[in-house]
């Protein structure tokens, strides 16, 4: 009478080399890397005899945490990890089938058991595969994010922030963390703030446009804002928005002028006979 | 889970209330900007609990995981109260550098901020929370 | 630790703030520096906190009230060295630091300095500090 415990810890290590052909060749489909996978297999399989004897689901935690992380950074779909341990599942219980060892209840148990067990290995995969996909996703939207907040050097000491979409607040402050550190960093007498690429200036954007001012000027940068269109001027008058300490131009080319102004230059047409500011 | 308690009974302990909040938050692996926060926010109420009952315990304890940084902060003392909390923590009542002063500056550097104040005393708990990014 | 009055020349000081300073050298330090400025020719003043890396609404309480309280007694003043995260904070919290005239560091401060004190006292002799003409 085989005891439940020890029914399939003894199959698997009877027949270990035979189910991972097994195995192996239900993964052939799928046009896996059979010596790769051969490895990755038999090490799943000894901790697969271990949790199907009773042990803890923690022996097999590892193992599929790395299976999941290699085929999620190799950008693989979450299907093929699935059909990779329905595969295994297959293989062992078509050896339960074909060895038959103990009493049809005994069987039973068994197969209960590895079902059991492989369900618990799909759902533990296919939620590590999505979490490390999703913080792929995460840090790549922070990629973009870096990259549409360009914070750019104009001469030595001026520097120019386009503020592009700044729509909502997680990333007013981003933008103003990282126009701050470029301040502090390059120590520049003058700062141009364009709000020509921002789509609607409402009492939020406005109310972080002003903190981030007022931030800049505290390290001692000057502030010059441009891109002021007619109607965000209307809008900033209606919200009563005070930016009586800040020059304010209408075009980012007048804001560079008096930039160059404020820093001692002027840009000069070479083209004609007279310099021209 | 970590977990740090410090006593509040003079003015140093400040200082070590706040660089321990820095501490705690880079090793969180938050940036400047953030530790910045903490540390400030951590200042705020450990300076409110000196001010106002000459003692406190601050208790900061990291509580991230897999998704999230975590950091909490938890300042109490057995001082006299705030009488009224409502008015302590609008702005001009804070401005005017009395009890609950700094509280409101705080609430802003923080993500989640609770208060819970009788005459037996006083127990601020305050949050940061940020989503991680894979590297 | 007590913070220190570094006497540049007669007229001019510089006030560095340390990474530890505690409440009492604060209290010390606005008594000391208002004292100072009160009994002697100093006519400006450079606050140089670029040591904070946490500056809370009572340190912003006391360096604005510092600020006004050397503007009322005849000299000008200016701060240097706030970090990016310090000012970030400060504003987010609602404490900005008021009508102070910063600077990155102290270099350029003491050029700031030069230029609000001609502005603050165009009559007075040559402050002392500057070999050459201010520059933008």
């Amino acid at each position: 009478m085989s005891d439940p415990d020890h029914l399939m810890p003894g199959l698997i290590q009877q027949h270990h080399a035979a189910i991972l052909d097994d195995w192996l060749s239900r993964l052939a489909p799928f046009g896996v890397d059979l010596v790769e996978a051969r490895r990755e297999v038999s090490s799943l399989l000894s901790a697969l005899a271990i949790v199907l004897g009773g042990g803890p689901d923690a022996a097999l935690e590892p193992l599929l945490r790395e299976a999941s992380q290699v085929r999620a950074a190799r950008g693989q779909a979450p299907e093929e990890s699935v059909a990779f341990v329905h595969a295994g599942r297959d293989a062992l219980l078509a050896l339960l089938q074909a060895q038959a060892p103990g009493t049809e209840a005994d069987r039973s148990a068994a197969r209960a058991r590895v079902q059991g067990v492989l369900d618990r290995c799909v759902m533990v995969l296919v939620s590590h595969f999505m979490s490390t996909r999703e913080s792929v996703i995460r840090s790549q939207a922070q990629s973009l994010l870096d990259m549409s907040t360009p914070v750019i050097s104009l001469w030595d000491s001026i520097l120019l922030l386009p503020l592009v979409g700044v729509v909502d607040s997680m990333r007013a402050v981003q933008v103003a963390e990282r126009l701050l550190e470029a301040i502090g960093r390059t120590e520049a007498e003058v700062t141009l703030i364009d709000v020509t690429g921002v789509p609607v200036m409402d009492t939020s954007v406005a109310r972080h446009l002003l903190r981030t001012v007022a931030a800049a000027q505290m390290l001692g940068t000057q502030v010059i804002l441009t891109g002021i269109s007619p109607t965000t001027a209307q809008t900033m008058v209606k919200l009563g928005i005070d930016l009586s300490s800040v020059p304010t131009r209408g075009s980012l080319k007048a804001g560079v002028a008096l930039a160059l102004a404020q820093t001692g230059r002027a840009v000069a047409d070479r083209r004609s006979s007279s310099g021209k500011a | 889970m970590s977990r740090q308690s410090l006593e509040l009974a003079g003015s140093s302990d400040l200082l070590q209330a706040r660089l321990s909040a820095r501490t705690l938050a880079q090793r969180a692996g938050l940036g400047v900007m953030d530790q910045t926060r903490f540390a400030t926010a951590v200042s705020e109420l450990c300076r409110n609990a000196l001010t106002y009952a000459g003692e406190g315990w601050c208790h900061l304890t990291d509580l991230s995981d897999r998704e999230q940084v975590v950091l909490q902060a938890e300042v109490e003392d057995r001082g006299p109260g705030i009488a009224d909390l409502t008015l302590a923590m609008t702005d001009g009542f804070s401005t005017s550098g009395s009890l609950g002063a700094g509280l409101p500056g705080a609430r802003r550097l923080v993500d989640d901020f609770r208060i819970n104040s009788t005459t037996g005393g006083t127990v601020v708990l305050v949050r940061i929370i940020r989503r991680r990014h894979a590297a | 630790m007590r913070v220190p009055l570094l006497r540049l020349n007669a007229r001019v000081l510089i006030v560095p703030l340390h990474a530890d300073v505690s409440d009492d050298d604060v209290i010390g330090f606005q008594r000391d520096l208002t004292e100072r400025v009160a009994s002697s020719e100093v006519r400006g003043v450079v606050i140089d906190v670029s040591a904070l890396d946490v500056v809370d609404s009572y340190m912003a309480r006391v360096l604005n009230d510092t600020a006004r309280m050397l503007r009322l007694l005849g000299s000008s003043v200016v701060l240097c060295g706030v970090q990016p995260a310090v000012a970030l904070t400060l504003v987010e919290m609602g404490r900005n630091l008021v009508d102070l005239v910063t600077a990155f560091n102290l270099e350029r401060a003491l050029v700031k300095l030069d230029e609000q004190m001609r502005l603050a006292d165009p009559v007075a002799a040559d402050p002392g500090d500057a070999d050459e003409p201010p520059v933008a």
